[in-house]
C-alpha cells in the first residue's frame, strides 16, 4: 500500500529528528535532560561551596539567599551536593546501562543467532534471574562484595540485563530470517561478522529506547541501595546517601530529603519522557519493518 | 562441461508437533538429480511447496543436505572445510526475490558491494573502490549511487545492486530465486535483459528458479518441472513447450494467463483440488489425487524419472500415452518464435 | 445497439496521501466509466494509482488519504458524498471488495462459516441460522470441498487458494452490483489462480455482476476482461476495448508495456523496455507525465498535459501524438 512504503522510506535520521520534536513530552524530557546534564557538567562553576564543606555553626539551615537548598546536618551546602551529585547520578546510570548492556546484548545476539540449545541455555538463564527480585539479589551480591559506589553499579547491572538479551533476542530472530543475512553467508560472511555488521545495527533502535528506558530504574535501584547504606560513603553526594541522611531530620529539617529526592524524581522523569518519544518515534518503523 | 551436478539431493526438514510427538518431516527436497552446463542456464519451475527454493539453497550449501552429493566445477562440495567453503562462496552468487529484504538496510551500497572483496582479496581501498564502481557500471548503475541506502533506490536499482553483489567476484555459478517476480512489468524487462547481457559477457552459469513459465522459456536453455520436492518433468525449453509429458507440466503451461486476447477461453488441462501439504505427500505418484489422467497404478508406484526422448526425462507411469497436443495447438503462434 | 447502461461513474478524481513529504498526488484527475456487467481491468504498475482508485470507491481509503474533488456516482448516487449509513448499507450488499493478500483479509480468530454469514446477517436481517446455512452453499459454490465440515474451520487451516475463494463467498453472497479485486491472483500460485479467475468469471455470469479488477499482470487482462483501463502516474492515459489495448495501442506507454511482455520472442533476445523510471508523484513532470520516458516526445508534450479524449470509437487516450503510436504491435500481425 503507498502510505506503508512512505512510511518505511520517509522514518531516517532528519525524520526521526524532526518526528521527536513534534512529541511534546519527549521535548520536555530533553530540556530537563539537558539541565541535568548542564548542572552537571558546570558544578564546579555554579557550586557556591564545596560539597564536603563542614560548617557546624550553619547545621541544618531552612533555604536562605545564602543556602538556597538549605544546609545539612554538618552543615554542608545542599544546593553545593545537589549539583555534585547529579554527577554520581548520571555517571552512574550511564554506567549501569553499559555493562548492563555489555552483558544482555551480546548473549541476545547469540541466542537469536545460533538458535537451538544454545538459545535454549540462554534464555534459561536469563529468565530465571529475572524471576528474581532485583532489589533483594542486588542486596545480597552487595553485602558479599561490601559496601560503595563500584559494587553497587555492579550489583545492579548483573541483575537487570535480562531486557536487554530479551530485546535482542527478539529482533535477532526476525531479522535472521530476512534474505540479506542469506546473502551475507552466500558471500563468505563469518557468523561473528554477521552478528556485528548485519544483526547488531538493525536491533540499535530498540536497544535504544530500551537503554532510555532503564536508566531511570538504574538510578533509582542505585539510589535505594546508596539509601539502605550500601552504596556510596560520605562524604561522596550522592542523592540517595543524601536520602538516607536526611531521614533522621524529617520533620525538623524536610528540606534535606526534599531536595534530593525532587531531583531523584525529576531525573528518571526525564528520561522516562525521552524514552516514551524515542519509542513512539522509532516503534512504528519497527512494526513495519 | 558440466559446472553443477547434482546426485539424489535430498532436504528434509524436521518438524515436532509436541514434545513427545513422533519426529516429522517435510520432504523439501526428496531425492533430486540433475546437472547443469557451464554457461548455460537451468530453469527450475514449479509453485509453492515444490521445494524449488530450497533447493537452490541447497546447492549453494546455504542450507546443509541431509544427503546427496553435489559437485562443482569438478569437486565434491557436498562436505567442506572451513577454508574450502570460503572458496566456494567466492565462486557462486545469489539473488533473491525481494531486493530490499536481500540488502542491509543499514549499510551504504558501497559497503555491500565492499564487503565481498574484503573477504576474499587483499587489495587496498582505492582498487577495491575501482572494482565496485565498474562493477556498478556495469549493472546499469553508477558512483553516484555510491553512497546511498537501500532504501533510497527503486526497487530496480535495488536488484541491481543485489546482482552487482553476486558478480562482483567474477564467480562461475549464480542462483537467481524468481529475480523478477516482485518487480513491475517495466523493470522485470529491463533486469532480464541485464542478466542475459551478463550471462553472455561472462560465461556465468544460471540456477534460475521461477514459478513464471514464460520467462523461465525466456532464460532458460532447459527446464527442470518441479512438484512436491520431485522432479515431474526435465528437457530442453524447446521440448518442454512444445512437448510436455508430465501431466503437470501440462497443466502449468495451459494455466499461464496469455497475454493475448485471441487466445482467451482456450481448453485447458484441468487441475484439481488444492496442492497437497507437503508433510503428507501422497502415497505413488505425488501428482496422483489431482491428475484427471491418474489410474491404478498411480496410486501405489512412485514412478522413475526416466529419459523417454533424447534428453527429456519425465516421471509419469503414463508418460508417451498422454498427448497434451489440443491444449496447446493456438499457443503455438504465441510462444513460437 | 442498445446503450449499455452505466454502473459507476468516476469524475475527476483527485486523491492525495499525506506525508511528512509532502502531499503525495495517488489520483490526479481520473474519469472513467464503467458498464454493468462488464469486466473492467485497470492496469498500471506500482505506484500509479491504481489501488488508490480501487479502494476510494467503497471509501476504504487509509487515514492519511485526503480526496480532494470529484465524484464517484454508483447508480446515481455519489458515494463520496452519502452518508455514512447509506456508505455501510452499499458495502458488502451492493459493492464489494476482494484484496490481494488472503491471508490478512480473514479475521484469524473467527470461524469461516460465521465470517461469510456475518455478511446476510447485517444486510438482510437474517437469522444465524439461515444465515450459516447460506454460507455454507455459498462456500460450496465458490469450489470448497465439504463446505459444510470446513465452515467450522479457522482460516490458518485453509490454504491461500482456499482462503481466496472464501473471501470471494463472503463478497458475493449479498449478490453485489459492483465487485472490485485488488490484485485478487497475484499471491497464488499460477494453477490455482487460473481456477480463482475461472471462478469469478462463472459468478460473474450467473450473478450479472459488474467486476472492476485491478492487476499489472497482462495475461490476466487479456484472459478476462471486456475493457481496460492503463494508468500512469496518477492518471489515466488510455481506455479502450481489450483487443484494442493489445493489437492497437495509442498511448506509448501501454504500447511500451505491451512490448515488454515476453511474447513470440527469440529465447534469450533482447526484450524491449521503457527507459527510465516511473516519476515521484510529490513533484511530477510538467506537461504529460510519461514526457521523460517517451519515444514520441514532443514541444507539446513537455508544455500541455494531454487530455483524456475518445479518438476513435470507443478508445480513449491522453495523448498528443497518439496517431504516430498508432496501433501496431505484435499481436495484430
Amino acid at each position: 500500500m503507498w502510505f506503508n512504503k512512505e512510511k518505511i522510506r520517509s522514518l531516517r535520521s532528519n525524520e526521526v529528528l524532526r518526528l521527536f520534536l513534534k512529541h511534546k513530552r519527549g521535548v520536555a524530557g530533553l530540556i530537563l535532560l539537558s539541565f541535568m546534564l548542564f548542572i552537571a557538567l558546570t558544578a564546579d562553576f555554579i557550586a557556591p561551596k564545596r560539597f564536603d564543606e563542614v560548617d557546624p555553626s550553619s547545621r541544618l539551615l531552612p533555604p536562605s539567599t545564602e543556602h538556597i537548598f538549605g544546609t545539612d546536618q554538618l552543615g554542608r551546602d545542599i544546593f553545593s551536593r545537589i549539583v555534585y551529585g547529579a554527577r554520581i547520578a548520571l555517571w552512574v546510570g550511564f554506567l549501569v546501562v553499559m555493562v548492563e548492556a555489555g552483558i544482555g546484548v551480546p548473549l541476545g545476539l547469540i541466542a537469536g543467532y545460533y538458535g537451538g540449545s544454545v538459545d535454549k541455555l540462554i534464555s534459561a538463564i536469563t529468565d530465571m534471574l529475572w524471576a528474581f527480585p532485583p532489589i533483594i539479589l542486588a542486596l545480597a551480591i552487595v553485602t558479599i562484595l561490601g559496601p560503595g559506589l563500584t559494587n553497587v553499579v555492579i550489583a545492579v547491572s548483573i541483575v537487570s540485563w535480562a531486557p536487554y538479551t530479551r530485546v535482542v533476542r527478539a529482533k535477532t530472530l526476525s531479522i535472521m530470517s530476512r534474505e540479506f543475512i542469506t546473502a551475507a553467508r552466500a558471500v563468505g560472511e563469518s557468523s561473528l561478522s554477521i552478528m556485528f555488521r548485519y544483526v547488531l545495527p538493525n536491533t540499535l533502535a530498540p536497544i535504544i529506547v530500551l537503554a532510555t528506558l532503564t536508566i531511570p530504574s538504574a538510578i533509582l535501584y542505585t539510589t535505594a541501595l546508596s539509601f539502605l547504606g550500601f552504596g556510596a560513603q560520605p562524604p561522596t553526594p550522592d542523592w540517595g546517601a543524601m536520602l538516607n541522611e536526611g531521614k533522621d531530620y524529617i520533620f525538623k529539617a524536610p528540606w534535606c530529603s526534599i531536595f534530593p529526592g525532587l531531583f531523584i524524581t525529576l531525573t528518571a522523569l526525564s528520561f522516562n519522557l525521552l524514552g516514551d518519544a524515542l519509542r513512539d518515534v522509532l516503534d512504528p518503523k519497527l512494526r513495519l519493518e | 562441461m558440466e559446472l553443477l551436478v547434482v546426485e539424489d539431493l535430498r532436504k528434509y526438514f524436521e518438524f515436532k508437533k509436541g514434545l513427545f510427538a513422533k519426529k516429522q518431516y517435510v520432504r523439501a527436497v526428496d531425492g533430486v538429480s540433475f546437472s547443469v552446463e557451464r554457461g548455460t542456464t537451468l530453469g527450475v519451475v514449479g509453485e509453492s511447496g515444490s521445494g524449488k527454493t530450497t533447493l537452490g539453497l541447497t546447492i549453494l550449501r546455504l542450507i546443509e543436505p541431509t544427503s546427496g552429493r553435489i559437485l562443482f566445477n569438478g569437486s565434491d562440495v557436498t562436505r567442506l572445510s572451513k577454508e574450502e567453503l570460503k572458496h566456494f562462496r567466492k565462486s557462486t552468487g545469489i539473488v533473491f526475490q525481494d531486493p530490499y529484504s536481500s540488502l542491509n538496510p543499514r549499510m551504504r551500497v558501497k559497503e555491500i558491494l565492499e564487503r565481498p572483496l574484503k573477504i576474499h582479496s587483499s587489495e587496498d581501498e582505492k582498487s577495491r573502490v575501482e572494482k565496485i564502481i565498474k562493477t556498478l557500471e556495469e549493472v546499469g548503475l553508477s558512483a553516484e549511487h555510491l553512497m546511498r541506502y537501500p532504501h533510497e533506490l527503486s526497487g530496480g536499482q535495488q536488484q541491481r545492486v543485489a546482482i552487482a553483489r553476486a558478480i562482483i567476484l567474477k564467480p562461475l555459478l549464480i542462483v537467481l530465486d524468481e529475480p523478477t517476480s516482485s518487480l513491475d512489468v517495466s523493470v522485470q524487462a529491463q533486469i532480464l535483459n541485464l542478466l542475459l547481457d551478463l550471462q553472455s559477457r561472462h560465461e556465468l552459469t544460471y540456477v534460475f528458479i521461477t514459478h513464471d513459465l514464460l520467462t523461465a522459456k525466456h532464460v532458460s536453455d532447459f527446464i527442470m518441472v518441479m512438484y512436491l520436492g520431485k522432479v515431474v518433468e526435465y528437457s530442453t525449453v524447446k521440448e518442454i513447450f512444445s512437448n510436455p509429458m508430465h501431466p503437470y507440466t501440462a497443466s502449468l503451461l495451459s494455466s499461464i494467463p496469455i497475454p493475448d486476447p485471441k487466445l482467451r477461453g482456450r481448453k485447458r488441462v484441468s487441475v484439481v483440488g488444492e496442492p497437497p501439504s507437503p508433510l503428507n505427500p501422497p502415497k505413488g505418484c505425488r501428482y496422483h489425487p489431482r491428475c484427471p489422467y491418474a489410474t491404478d497404478i498411480c496410486e501405489l508406484k512412485e514412478p522413475e524419472l526416466l529419459e523417454h526422448n533424447k534428453k527429456h526425462f519425465v516421471a509419469c507411469h503414463r508418460a508417451g500415452e498422454l498427448s497434451f497436443r489440443e491444449f496447446l495447438a493456438n499457443m503455438d503462434s504465441f510462444l513460437s518464435e | 445497439m442498445r446503450m449499455p447502461e452505466v454502473l459507476l461513474v468516476v469524475r475527476d478524481l483527485r486523491i492525495c496521501y499525506e506525508t511528512s513529504r509532502g502531499c503525495v498526488k495517488a489520483v490526479d484527475g481520473v474519469s472513467l466509466e464503467i458498464y454493468a456487467g462488464e469486466t473492467f481491468c485497470l492496469v498500471g504498475e506500482t505506484g500509479c494509482g491504481k489501488s488508490t482508485l480501487a479502494l476510494a470507491i467503497p471509501r476504504l481509503l487509509p487515514p492519511n488519504a485526503k480526496i480532494l474533488s470529484g465524484n464517484i456516482l454508483f447508480k446515481g448516487v455519489d458515494l463520496l458524498r452519502v452518508s455514512g449509513s447509506k456508505l455501510q448499507e452499499l458495502r458488502g450488499k451492493e459493492i464489494a471488495m476482494i484484496f490481494q493478500n488472503p491471508m490478512t483479509s480473514l479475521n484469524p480468530v473467527h470461524k469461516i462459516g460465521f465470517q461469510v454469514a456475518e455478511v446476510p446477517v447485517t444486510h438482510f436481517k437474517m437469522s444465524w441460522r439461515e444465515a450459516l446455512a447460506t454460507a455454507v452453499r455459498q462456500l460450496g459454490r465458490v469450489g470448497i470441498a465439504d463446505p459444510d465440515l470446513r465452515s467450522r474451520d479457522y482460516p490458518h487451516t485453509f490454504s491461500g487458494g482456499m482462503k481466496q475463494r472464501s473471501m470471494i463467498a463472503m463478497m458475493t453472497t449479498c449478490k453485489p452490483s459492483l465487485l472490485i479485486a485488488d490484485e485478487p491472483t497475484t499471491a497464488l500460485d499460477v494453477t490455482i489462480q487460473a481456477q480463482i479467475l475461472k471462478l469469478l468469471h462463472e459468478l460473474k455470469n450467473e450473478y450479472g455482476l459488474t467486476l472492476l479488477l485491478i492487476t499489472h499482470n497482462f495475461g490476466i487482462v487479456a484472459e478476462v476482461c471486456d475493457r481496460v483501463g492503463v494508468m500512469y502516474a496518477g492518471k489515466i492515459v488510455e481506455i479502450a476495448d481489450v483487443t484494442e489495448v493489445f493489437e492497437a495501442p495509442l498511448h506509448p506507454y501501454t504500447k511500451g508495456l505491451i512490448d515488454c511482455v515476453i511474447a513470440r520472442r527469440k529465447s534469450k533476445s533482447r526484450l524491449n523496455q521503457i527507459p527510465g523510471t516511473p516519476p515521484s508523484l510529490l513533484n511530477p513532470p510538467s506537461g504529460c507525465r510519461f514526457h521523460p520516458r517517451c519515444a514520441y516526445v514532443t514541444h507539446k508534450c513537455v508544455r500541455e498535459e494531454p487530455q483524456l479524449i475518445e479518438v476513435r470509437k470507443n478508445h480513449l487516450v491522453a495523448c498528443h501524438n497518439y496517431e504516430r503510436v498508432g496501433g501496431v504491435s505484435w499481436s495484430s500481425s
